[in-house]
């Protein structure tokens, strides 16, 4: 049974580690329209 | 506009992501049930061998990465294309997060296993070797003064930084080794019961498909980062090329631009 600690452990991380890139991708997509917007008056193309 | 190239706009278009991000997460579920609930216990190993099915993928789709990041940087040498460039950029990024996910599975596996986290094992030690060299491709890519020495610096060691994806895989081989042999990428039948063969090859399909949604997005976000820089580039320059460094995604027919 403490064995089942570790394969919880395993999931969670793989969950979070992917979660975790796929937020981060999306904040640096917001971040980076955001810079052109600013930049140029208008919002980024996709 | 080829039409192998229609085909890769229309799958990293808005549309392909959603598609791609739909089958990815309805096969991950599908994967953790199978892995979690359907697949036996290991004889020996019990419960903890669940983790086969995220660690073998993860190292799996490293494994793919970084050959995506190799034929990436040996087309950008080739053709001094950007789309090559931004491709192995991408896969890089990618590959670093499965190769250390695969890492901190493999330790959560031989704690209970092997009674360590680590040990310098020839298919631990090549492992975290590999991590290395691609956060200092990362690394490397953050350094470079100008984007077409980014690119072209970036691709030797793309290509050079793979010798050791082969010496990875056949560590266990080659070496004593305490990690176990492969047991599906191997001379003759896999070595490993059908039932769970067929959870490992659900979640190798479906983190497959999770890597490819990755790819897409980072690729979008690639562009994004590209055309912000530009706009700031021009922005500076009063709209001028001033010293001929404007980053490759305004170079000429998609090449990138010259150094300086």
């Amino acid at each position: 049974m403490p064995d089942l600690g570790y394969v919880a452990a395993g999931y969670l991380a793989t969950a979070a580690a992917l979660g975790g890139y796929l937020l981060w991708l999306h904040g640096r997509a917001r971040r980076a329209r955001r810079r052109t917007a600013a930049l140029t008056g208008r919002p980024a193309r996709r | 506009m080829k039409r192998s190239e229609r085909m890769m706009a229309r799958l990293t278009g808005r549309r392909g992501e959603r598609v791609l991000a739909g089958a990815a997460l309805a096969g991950l579920a599908a994967s953790a049930g199978l892995s979690l609930l359907v697949a036996p216990p290991d004889a020996t190993q019990g419960e903890v061998q669940r983790l086969m099915y995220v660690h073998v993928p993860a190292a799996w789709l490293a494994y793919l990465s970084f050959t995506s990041v190799f034929v990436a940087s040996v087309a950008y040498l080739v053709t001094s294309r950007t789309r090559w460039d931004r491709l192995a950029a991408a896969s890089a990024e990618v590959g670093v997060l499965f190769c250390a996910l695969t890492i901190v599975l493999g330790a959560l596996w031989g704690r209970p296993v092997w009674g360590t986290w680590w040990t310098w094992d020839p298919r631990l030690t090549t492992t975290a070797v590999l991590l290395l060299v691609y956060l200092g491709y990362l690394a490397l890519r953050q350094m470079a003064d100008s984007p077409g020495r980014r690119a072209r610096w970036s691709a030797v060691l793309g290509v050079v930084g793979f010798v050791d994806v082969p010496i990875v895989h056949m560590s266990v081989v080659w070496w004593r080794s305490l990690h176990q042999a492969p047991t599906v990428l191997r001379p003759g039948a896999p070595t490993i019961a059908g039932s769970m063969l067929a959870a490992l090859l659900v979640a190798v399909a479906a983190f497959t498909l999770a890597w490819a949604y990755l790819i897409t997005v980072r690729l979008r976000v690639g562009r994004l980062e590209e055309r912000a820089a530009t706009q700031a580039l021009s922005a500076r320059t009063g709209g001028r090329p001033s010293d001929g460094q404007l980053p490759p995604v305004v170079g000429v027919q998609g090449r990138a631009a010259p150094d300086a």
